[in-house]
Parts: C-alpha cells; structure tokens; sequence
C-alpha cells in the first residue's frame, strides 16, 4: 500500500486516562474479556492492544500510552520463521494472518517459539503475543488499525475504513498539526494527508483530543520543538509510535506497567534507548528483574495455555 | 450552565471546585486542554478534598495549583477568597480593584443601561432613560444615584434593610413624575455602609480573623493554608473582567491576548451537602463580583451527571415542579395567582381573581401572558385538554392539574412504611431508569420501605438491584424491559442547554421497548381503567364540552395508539441531519423518530402558534424555555435567520435550514461577531459559539447574560427581578413578588430556606458572629455562611456554626442513626470513576467496563493505613452508625437470598451471576459484600489522594451484574440540603477495620 508512513502520537500533557482507547481498541477489534480480578494489569494479544498507565504509583498521571513503538527495523519481525511480521510502508508493524502460524514448523524446519514475543522488549514487555481472537491462535498486535481499512482482519476478512473527525478541506483532509505549525514548519510538513480518511479508533475516540494521527513527517516535525532550549520537555518514540509532554521536572517514565504495577517504590527508570532493546535490562533494578522474569512466566503460561486453545 | 462546553475555550482560568471533569466529563477535557494549550495558556486551578486525576492535572510550571480542603468546607473557602479580594485586592493589584470598583459603582464604561422598564404604579411600563433617572427622587428627596444610568450587572450599590432581610425600598419618581412604590433604594456608591457589597464585607470579614490554631477562620475550617486562599484570590483577581484587556468595551473581545475569564466548574461537590444551594449561591457571588458572569469563557458552570440531566430538570422531574421551571400549582390555589408568580405579566391585583385594575392583565385571555404563564396555559390546553378552549373555562382544566408538593425522595421510602391507613402511606411505586437500591442513601431505610410496597413496577434494561430486592411475602415486582437510549430516537438537553436530536441507532432488542411505547402503554391501561373519568367529567362541563375518549384527545396526537399496530412500525417523513453532512435530508422515519418528534413539536413550538406554523389564540409550545415567543424557537416552520447574527463573510444572513433546530449540525458558523462567521482570528469573535449546532434554550442563547457585550450572542439581561444579578438574597414575604419590573420581567423573588441552628458564633473565634451580616442583621440564607455537615469531625465548630436546618427543621429525618467523631473518627466521602456509571447496571453489566475496574475500592492516607494496620491491596470494612460493609448478614444477603423461594410465586427468577470463570475472574462470591479493596496512598504528600482523616468510596456497586461488591449507600447519611433535597453523600463519619 502505498502513501504516507503514518504515526500515532500521545500528548501525554492532555491525557487523562479515562480508558477511551483501550476500550474502542477492544470494540473495534472484537477482543475478549481478561481475568476481572487483575486490575489494571497489562495484557496483549487477544485482550488488548493499548493501554494507558500511569508514570506514578498511585494512578493519577502523568499518563503514557504503552503500545506497540511501530519499530523502524522491528526486532519482533526479524525472527518470524514465516516471515508473518512486516513492516507495512505505511508505518504499521502489522501481522499477515495467513502466515502467522505460531509452534509451526517452517518449509526449513525451524519452529515457531514466538520469538516475536521474546524479542519484543522494547520497553521492557512484549507488545505482541499470541492468543485466541475470533477462533484464530495467531500472534496480535496494534496494527494501527490499518486491518480496518484495507488490510485482513484477524478472521481473514476486509475491514471497512473506520470513521474520521479530520478537518476537510474542499475534498481533501487536512493535517491538524500542520494547521497547529508555525509558517516555517509548515514548509516541511504535508498539509493534506490522505490517510486521514480514517482514524484508528483509539485516536477517533480520544475525548481530551491527546491523540493525533499524521504523517511520521508531521509528527517528527512537531516534535523537533520539544527540548530544552524550544517547548520544553521531551518525547519519546522513533517508528511509528510517539509520545510527548512539555513537563519540566518529571521523573523519566518507567516504561513497563507491569512493572509499574508490581514493584513499588521503583527507584531506577527505564528510558530505554530506541534502537537497543536490550540495553534495559541493565537499568533494572533487582525488583524490576525479579517483576520482568514474572512477567516472562506469565506469558509463558499464558501462551501455552493459549496453545491449548483455553484462553 | 450558564455558559456552556465549547466556551470553555474561550477561559483565561478554569476553576474547578467540587468536580472531577476528567473522570467524570472526559470530553469536557478537550475544552479545557484547547483553553490551556491555547493562545490564552489557561490556568488551571482545582479546589477538591481528594486529589482528582483532575487535580494532578495541574503543572505547577505554567501556575496551575491544587488546594485541599474538607469535606463539606466549600463555602467557609469561598468566603475565605471574597474576604481576601475584599481586603487586599488594591495592594495585590491596583489596576484591577481600582476597575472593581468602577464596575460596582457604575463609574466604568458600560456598567448602566439606560434601557431597562418597569411597570410604574398606574400600570404602565416606563423606560428608565437617562433622562428621566437624571431628575428622580426616593420619597421626594433627590437622588443622583441613578444619573448615569440604571445598574445593569449587580445589586451591590442596593441598599440593605436594617432587619437584613430586603432592600431598603421607597417611592422612586422619575423627572416625568411616573411613580414606582417599593421601589429599591440604590446607594451612589459601594462605599455607603447600607450596600450590598459593604454588607458582602462584613459577612465574610469573620473568615479573615484569628482561630485559636492561628490561621484565619477560613483555613482553619477548611484544613487549607493561608497562603493557598490568598493564591485561589489572586488568580481570581488576575483572571477577571477587571484584570482583562478589554475592561470596560462592549463588546467584548475574547479572541484577544489580554482577554481574561474565569470559568467555574463544580458538580456533585458542591451541590451533595445540607448548603448544597449555598453553595452554588456562594460560587454564583464570587463569580457576580468579579464581572464573570455574561462572559465569553465565564460563568458558573454546572457539570451534569448524565447528557439530560440538564433536559430532565427541565422536565421538572421533581417532587416540588411541574416542567420547565414552574412550581407545582398549591392546594386551593386560584389560577390567577398561581399565573401571577410565574414569569410574565402581572395578572392579578390584591384580590385573588380580580383582573381589571391597576395594571394587572385579563389572565384569562392568552394573548396576555407572558413567556412562562403562556407555556404553563399551554401545558393547561394541551395535557387536560384538546387546545382549543377559550376564556374563563380555562380554569376549570387548571383544576385537573394535581396539586400541592409530593414528597421529597428520602422521604419517599420512610412513607412507604408508615402504618396502614395513614393518608400519606406509598404502596406502590414506578421506578424508571434509576436504581434506589443502590443510589440512595441509608439504604436500610431504603430497602425497608422498597420491602413494604404492595406493588413494585421496575423498568429498566437489567434486572437491578432495585428489581431484586428483598420483598415481602405479598409483594409483587415486574420488571418491564426498557430498551436502550441508543434503541430510540428524542431530544436530549445538555449540561450547557443545549437541545440535541438523539438519533435512533437501532431498534429495540427482544421484547424491550422504548420509553415513549411504554409510557403509552400506561396512559392507555390507566384510561381503559376508567382512570381518567375526571378529565371527561369536567370536559362535559366546558363552552363547547371536549367531546372523545380522553386517551385518544391527550394522547392519541402523537401519533400512536396502542392496540393499533407495532409502535415501531409507525411511520412518516421526517428531516435528518447525517453525521458529516451539510445540510439536512428528507427521509422515512419510524417508531419513537415519528412519535418524539410530534411530542417534540408541541414542547418546542412557538408559544402561540400550531405545529404547522399556524397562529393559534388558545393553545402553543408548552416548553415556553424551548418555545420562546417568536419564530426563535426549538421547533419552528420559519426558517429565517434571527438572534444572535449569523451570517457569511458577504453578510448573507444563514438560515436554519431545518425545522427541528436540536436536529441543526451547522458546525461552519463558530459565532464570529463581525464579519464571516467561522471568523477565528477577529478579537471580538466569541469563535467557540457554534449558533447553528442544535438549539439552546432561552432563545438560542448561548451564554445567559451578556447583556449584549458578546458580539453575535443574543442580548440578554439578569432575569431577576430589577434585572440584576442578586449578590443580596430578599426574604422578605411582603416583597417576594417584585412587581416593579417590567413589562415581561415581572418575577418572584427566589428565597432559600437556610438557617443555622446556630445564631451566635462560637468563643473560638474573634468575632462577633459569622451568621450575622453586621451587628443586629440576622442571616438565614442572604449571604452563604459555613455551617458543618450533620456529622462533623469538628464538634467545635458545630458547636460554633453549627448545622444547617430548612427555618428550623432539621435536614435529617427521624429514624437515622449518627456518629460522633470519638467513635468515627474519619471522614468518609464519595466518588466516581471513569468506568462505571451511576448505580452501576449499564456499566457492571458490561464486561468491558468491569474488565477496567471490577470492583469498589477505597482510598486511605497512608498515616491511617498504618494505624489501622491495612495495606494496599486488603480489604476494607468501612463501618458508619449506620452499617457497615462486611454484615450482618440482614444487610448483606448472598447473591440469590434476595429472591430465594419467589420463583414459586412466578414473580421473578432468582438473578444468578454468570459461572463463567471469564466473567467471574475464578472468585467465587458467596456474598456481594466483601468490603473495599484498599488503595493506600504513597507516602509522599503531593501523591496523597486522601487527607489523614479522610477516605473515598466509589458508589456504583451493588449486588447485582457481571461486577459486585459493597454498596456505599449502606453506609451513607441521609441528611440532605435545605431547598433540592440532595443528600449529603460527600461528607459523614466512618471508622474502618480491614475485612
């Protein structure tokens, strides 16, 4: 498909948390009901894709979206024996259904271990995993809803564009941050975008408008004012997933909720480098390990049990 | 509101004082993030017990704060912020107190009109021109008060009684002579001790003394510091009329740089307390005095608990009002009288019924009401009759209204218990979409009386609590199946009045059905019942009699006759207006699209015309808020264009284009002022006015009161009596009917029923009495004062400005139990979450919403954690005098004992929670009531939610649905305000003990 390389970004300053995205995220994609007693905590694959945490222990923000960072040169497709993890020229990191076949063996012989799921630890948790969505067992992710509109769903249909409240212009939709830009920026930036016929429905449903959908081009662009010496603050994201506040004096986030939400008080941070996935792990702090390795088994046990068809 | 959502963009400062907006109003933050990202950089400032996600909000690096304060403190905190405006203002900011004091004083630019009238005493209405002001007298002596101009904001240069319960009043004669008794005696300045705003001073001066623990009075009472009061007044200094750029200009410009504004938002706050209305007074003061009222981006903003609640109160669905803001017609109450309070003309002199001297107009003839006596009249026409009857014989349908007060609703419950043979005994209710099993405080008292009822009609989408709860043996429930609101089509009314056309997104699911089918059900069972002969026995009587069953004349012109055919088979062609579109389509509409449309016509209609657009003598809109008395209503066949200006950027003024205006989608014209509409960048644009979306009531105003300062927004005054913004509350009996203003301004006096059981302050603090306005000038309800929730964890100042009471009566009804504070030692307050909605069925019977938040919890401050030995994570029993959350088991039936055995009866089967562990989580409920999962705060005190001493409870569970867990109202005190009757959820005593 061709077109723009399009991204999501949060502005973690107008965020609320008020469960908006992870919800429509969960309608749209049809996805199941997790574990009622387990408050808050993060899942991926089939229960959801998206989700809003806090920076802070007690809940109450600065919130940051924690989904899939859209890699430029994604870690999770690299291992793929099937080759069912690519990177779309639209910028969505997306998984091809019909040849994702996870604990396959491939025409090489090499089997499937979701190494995806091993491999995706930007942030220090998987933002992919497999589950059981719609009777398929197939690795899911956040496809920035392009299976929406135009790509396959997970039941191997088309699905039809999702709405938009972008602003047209004549018969062409216009780039809200463009139209937020300075003159000068605007002459490096689209003004009209195309993609913006549809909204992922975590950006069309956002109430506090701390979501926006645009060209990479248009958000890098925005973004370039967010450092010390422009706006302030600082974001974070380098693929097709972004996340910004102007907040002076905040503690560098801690970027995986389950670790947020486990260990408590959490001395170190984890401001993981875009390009090493690896390097977090020596910034965790003994009790960020022991919560990552709980993690792990956590998966692990979900994703077996998800291959025996019980989650 | 008074302003509405969209405007808030136009703030300098959003004031948020008893609301949560971004849990509880998630969309309202994409007004308050556009007010705060842009050009004006709004700050954001929030006054709240608990540390709201809105609170954290706030970035101390762009000014933005958070004060915590008490429950139940609003209005010692508020009157803290006048006395500190009051006193230091002019060294804090020159400029600005000097222009407060211009304003005030009517010595600033645009401060009098000299267009107001009043009825003078012969009858006739007189313009108060300059002129005629120039050379007026008080009881013959000369005044120059009034040279410039009549006051057209405030009351604060009025002159206060000396009982301190009215104005001063005399004869004022103007320079023609015409003569106005009773008139109020307005002071040449705000520095006459007898105004207003002197009197304002004086009542709040006693909050800026010395308590014992060597703070002022205000921040004693509130636990706040001196220092936060003093910034709360200084950003209200800063960012008021009197700090903007455009001080003094008409109009007004809030696209400007140096414009400023404050908006107030609050909510359940301010309003879930015994001085629930004085407190919004108290806001409503503040806001009055510091020019924010008929702003762009200001006003006193009322956050709305649901999309119609605004609509509902409207509908008058109260136990003391009758739709759009009447009071209910009094026992034996004449038809003139009952005219005369209303808003309109005076139709009726000393002598009840007597018409035809002195002014008062034939109230018997249509053409002579005014806005809300016609639409009350047309209510008349239209519910008792068929619209057509003239004269005199309008009385006898006024006798069919019912008459006099029923009865407030915790009243409600304790009445349905009372001995069998009492009058006042209830023994049998309807309870449509609201769920008292939950929502209702003392819940024991509740449910006893729910138990009593010999019939119980449930309508709702889920089997609730209340359709669940425990009966007696000869009980009987139904439970009727209600569709959703997205399974039926109708006008819902907004928080900022704005009447949107809610479109039906599919039909009714199963046998549910819509509320309007239902409704036409009843009234069609009732007539066939021969529950209507009183109707027909009157009509009979009528010049000419009403001929016709009366189910077919008052209701059968909507359009659907049960026994006729499927209600949502009903068709007809209607307007729509899709999503996206730019102008509306004519299409096929069925059911409830058919049927609340014509019900919606006759609300909203002209209020002397048909629906077809045709005059009419006899009958009109009976909505007269949504009707108006011109084309410029809700519902109107005249498409022209009308107030506020609305026109493209050739001057081509913009049509409606729709009849139906809740249905109007016009999102082009954003309400420019001068030249294009859509206009963003002119300064005097008030660009977040959207005049073409849906329809506002009154008139499409879009911001009350702006006496013409916003360009493009209809003009408007105060509609109160003398048409200013009252800072001073009359109750004085003998004056409550201000028949000195008008021709159509003519309106009652509000008065409140406020007054502390107190009238002596306390020895504790430095003065004289804070419930005295000055020596001698006793206050019950003119000037808010702080009194204490009915339990208090300060006996102190209970002692010193105790409770407050209806004249009198105690704000608690007999029967329930209280604390003290040695045996419940911590406050126990109320809250909300973004997940779950009210009493909870639409919400705990979504898995998506209980996946989010699955089961009620409660915040604790991490130093009464410790001394309870509860960690983060334990279960909480929470422990009131009244119940508690864990047992006895009385109050604590297992999941199915409610209906344990009733399925023999074929009453109702026993509602079984899913054994699904996918929906159960793998626990097993032996009982809903487990207590609240604790959330202890961190340690550090800018992360604390709760102070010490205080814990937080959100109210939405029950023992029903997908998610249960312990009902707060359990536990909850049941005293409520002096004039709704709101109960005091936000504030009362609890200890509590882990589970």
């Amino acid at each position: 498909m061709a077109g723009n390389s399009m991204a999501l970004l949060q502005d973690v300053d107008k965020c609320i948390r008020c469960n908006g995205c992870y919800i429509a995220c969960k309608r749209t994609w049809k996805m199941a009901f997790g574990d009622f007693k387990t408050r808050g905590q993060h899942r991926v694959a089939a229960y959801q894709r998206v989700v809003i945490k806090s920076m802070k222990k007690p809940d109450m923000g600065p919130f940051i979206r924690f989904s899939c960072w859209h890699c430029v040169n994604p870690p999770c497709a690299g291992r793929c024996p099937f080759n069912a993890i690519v990177k779309r020229d639209n910028g969505a990191v997306d998984v091809d259904m019909t040849l994702c076949n996870p604990g396959g063996t491939n025409s090489r012989g090499i089997k499937c271990v979701k190494q995806c799921v091993t491999d995706c630890q930007k942030g220090g948790y998987p933002k992919v995993d497999v589950g059981n969505l719609a009777g398929q067992n197939k690795a899911f992710k956040c496809t920035m809803c392009y299976g929406q509109s135009g790509y396959i769903k997970p039941d191997g249909s088309v699905g039809g564009t999702l709405p938009t409240k972008a602003k047209k212009v004549g018969t062409q939709y216009q780039s809200a941050l463009w139209e937020a830009s300075s003159p000068a920026d605007r002459l490096l930036m689209d003004q009209f975008v195309p993609e913006l016929e549809h909204l992922p429905s975590c950006v069309m449903t956002c109430p506090a408008k701390a979501m926006t959908w645009d060209t990479r081009k248009n958000v890098l662009k925005y973004l370039s004012h967010y450092n010390a010496s422009d706006n302030g603050g600082y974001y974070v994201g380098e693929g097709g997933m972004f996340w910004c506040t102007t907040k002076s004096g905040l503690p560098s986030p801690k970027a995986d909720p389950f670790i947020e939400d486990h260990v408590a008080p959490m001395v170190s941070s984890l401001m993981s480098s875009p390009f090493a996935a690896a390097a977090i792990v020596p910034t965790l702090v003994v009790g960020g390990l022991l919560a990552l390795s709980a993690r792990r088994e956590e998966n692990e046990k979900e994703a077996s049990l998800a291959m025996e068809g019980e989650v | 509101m008074t302003n509405h959502w969209t405007d808030i963009d136009n703030a300098s400062l959003v004031f948020v004082f008893g609301a949560n907006p971004a849990e509880n109003h998630p969309a309202c933050f994409a007004h308050i993030n556009a007010a705060r990202n842009g050009s004006k950089n709004a700050k954001l400032v929030v006054v709240d017990p608990r540390q709201t996600r809105t609170a954290r909000q706030c970035d101390p690096a762009r000014g933005d704060f958070y004060v915590r304060i008490r429950p139940g403190t609003n209005i010692a905190f508020t009157n803290g912020v006048l006395n500190w405006i009051f006193n230091n203002a002019a060294t804090y900011a020159a400029g600005a107190a000097a222009n407060m004091l211009a304003w005030h004083n009517g010595t600033a630019p645009n401060s009098l009109t000299a267009a107001r009238a009043f009825i003078d005493d012969a009858g006739a209405g007189r313009t108060f021109t300059v002129s005629e002001l120039a050379g007026a007298s008080y009881d013959g002596v000369p005044t120059a008060a009034l040279s410039g101009g009549y006051p057209k904001y405030c009351d604060s240069r009025f002159k206060v009684n000396t009982a301190g319960d009215d104005y001063q009043r005399a004869t004022l004669t103007t320079a023609s002579g015409y003569a106005f008794g009773n008139f109020p005696v307005i002071a040449a300045s705000v520095s006459d001790p007898d105004s207003v705003y002197q009197q304002l001073k004086g009542h709040v001066a006693p909050y800026g003394a010395l308590a014992a623990s060597g703070k002022t009075v205000a921040a004693d009472i509130c636990g706040c510091t001196d220092a936060e009061i003093a910034s709360v007044a200084r950003v209200l200094i800063d960012h008021s009329r009197f700090s903007s750029s455009d001080f003094g200009a008409s109009p007004s410009t809030p696209q400007a740089a140096g414009y400023r504004a404050t908006t107030i938002l609050y909510a359940m706050g301010q309003t879930q307390s015994t001085v629930g209305s004085q407190n919004i007074k108290d806001l409503a003061t503040l806001q009055t005095l510091m020019g924010n009222m008929g702003r762009a981006g200001g006003g006193i903003n009322a956050l709305r608990g649901i999309h119609n609640v605004q609509g509902s109160t409207d509908m008058g669905n109260l136990f003391d009002s009758i739709p759009a803001y009447s009071a209910n017609p009094g026992v034996n109450e004449h038809y003139s009288h009952y005219l005369n309070a209303l808003f309109g003309a005076r139709v009726e002199n000393s002598t009840i019924g007597a018409t035809t001297t002195s002014g008062a107009k034939d109230y018997t003839v249509l053409a002579n009401l005014g806005l809300q006596q016609r639409g009350f009249a047309n209510m008349t026409q239209e519910w008792f009759g068929n619209g057509s009857v003239t004269g005199a014989d309008i009385e006898k349908l006024y006798d069919l209204w019912p008459k006099g007060n029923g009865v407030q609703h915790i009243k409600t419950f304790r009445n349905m218990t009372l001995p069998s043979g009492d009058a006042n005994l209830i023994k049998a209710a309807v309870v449509w979409g609201q769920n008292p099993a939950v929502t209702e405080p003392n819940q024991s008292a509740v449910r006893a009386g729910l138990k009593n009822l010999d019939t119980l009609v449930v309508v709702d989408m889920f089997e609730t609590e209340t359709a669940t709860v425990d009966r007696k043996d000869t009980g009987i429930t139904y439970l009727i199946p209600a569709s959703a609101h997205t399974e039926e089509a109708g006008s819902v009314t907004n928080s900022g009045r704005w009447i949107q056309w809610r479109e039906r997104a599919n039909s009714p699911r199963g046998n549910s059905k819509a509320d309007l089918e239902l409704l036409l059900r009843f009234a069609k069972a009732l007539d066939t019942a021969n529950a209507f002969t009183h109707f027909s026995s009157v009509w009979s009587t009528l010049t000419p009699a009403i001929a016709g069953n009366v189910f077919d004349v008052v209701y059968g012109k909507y359009g659907w006759t049960p026994g006729t055919g499927a209600f949502e088979s009903v068709t007809a062609t209607s307007e729509m207006w899709p999503a996206g579109a730019s102008a509306p389509i004519t299409t096929a509409v069925s059911g409830s699209e058919v049927v609340a449309e014509n019900i919606y016509k006759e609300m909203c209609r002209p209020l002397a015309v048909l629906a077809d657009g045709t005059a009419s003598t006899t009958t009109g809109g009976t909505m007269w808020i949504y009707s108006g008395a011109s084309p410029a209503g809700g519902w109107s066949t005249s498409l022209t264009n009308y107030n506020p200006v609305c026109k493209t950027s050739t001057g081509t003024a913009v049509s409606w284009t729709i009849k139906n205006k809740a249905k109007s989608r016009n999102n082009t014209y954003t309400g420019a002022s001068t030249g294009a509409l859509g206009d963003t960048t002119t300064a005097n644009a008030n660009a977040n006015n959207y005049p073409r979306w849906g329809w506002s009531w009154l008139l499409n105003r879009r911001v009350f009161y702006s006496n013409g300062e916003i360009a493009a927004e209809q003009t408007d005054n105060f509609v109160s009596p003398g048409y200013v913004s009252c800072l001073f509350t009359v109750n004085n009996s003998s004056t409550l009917l201000a028949d000195w203003s008008g021709p159509l301004a003519y309106r009652k006096y509000k008065t409140f029923a406020d007054k502390p059981n107190v009238t002596v302050a306390g020895p504790a603090y430095n003065a004289s009495s804070p419930h005295f306005i000055s020596a001698g000038k006793t206050l019950a309800g003119r000037f808010a004062a702080h009194t204490e929730p009915y339990e208090s964890p300060r006996p102190d100042l209970q002692a010193s400005f105790g409770k407050n009471t209806s004249n009198g009566a105690d704000l608690i009804l007999p029967g329930t139990a209280t604390g003290v504070v040695a045996d419940f030692p911590l406050v126990l307050t109320t809250i909300r979450c973004v997940e779950h909605f009210q009493g909870g069925p639409i919400t705990r019977n979504n898995p998506t919403n209980v996946e989010a938040e699955p089961e009620p919890w409660i915040e604790i401050n991490p130093v009464d954690a410790r001394a309870a030995g509860i960690s983060d994570g334990d279960l909480v029993n929470v422990i009131t005098a009244r119940s508690n959350s864990i047992g006895p088991t009385a109050t604590k039936p297992a999941r199915t004992d409610d209906q344990a055995g009733r399925s023999a009866t074929g009453a109702m089967a026993p509602a079984v929670p899913p054994a699904d562990p996918a929906h159960d989580g793998g626990l097993t409920f032996t009982s809903f009531a487990h207590g609240f999962r604790a959330r202890v705060d961190n340690s550090i005190a800018d992360f604390q939610r709760v102070a010490p001493g205080v814990v937080a409870i959100p109210w939405h569970w029950g023992d029903r649905g997908l998610s249960v867990g312990s009902r707060a109202n359990d536990l909850c005190i049941d005293s409520y305000d002096a004039n709704t009757m709101i109960p005091e959820y936000k504030a009362c005593l609890c200890k509590i003990e882990k589970a």
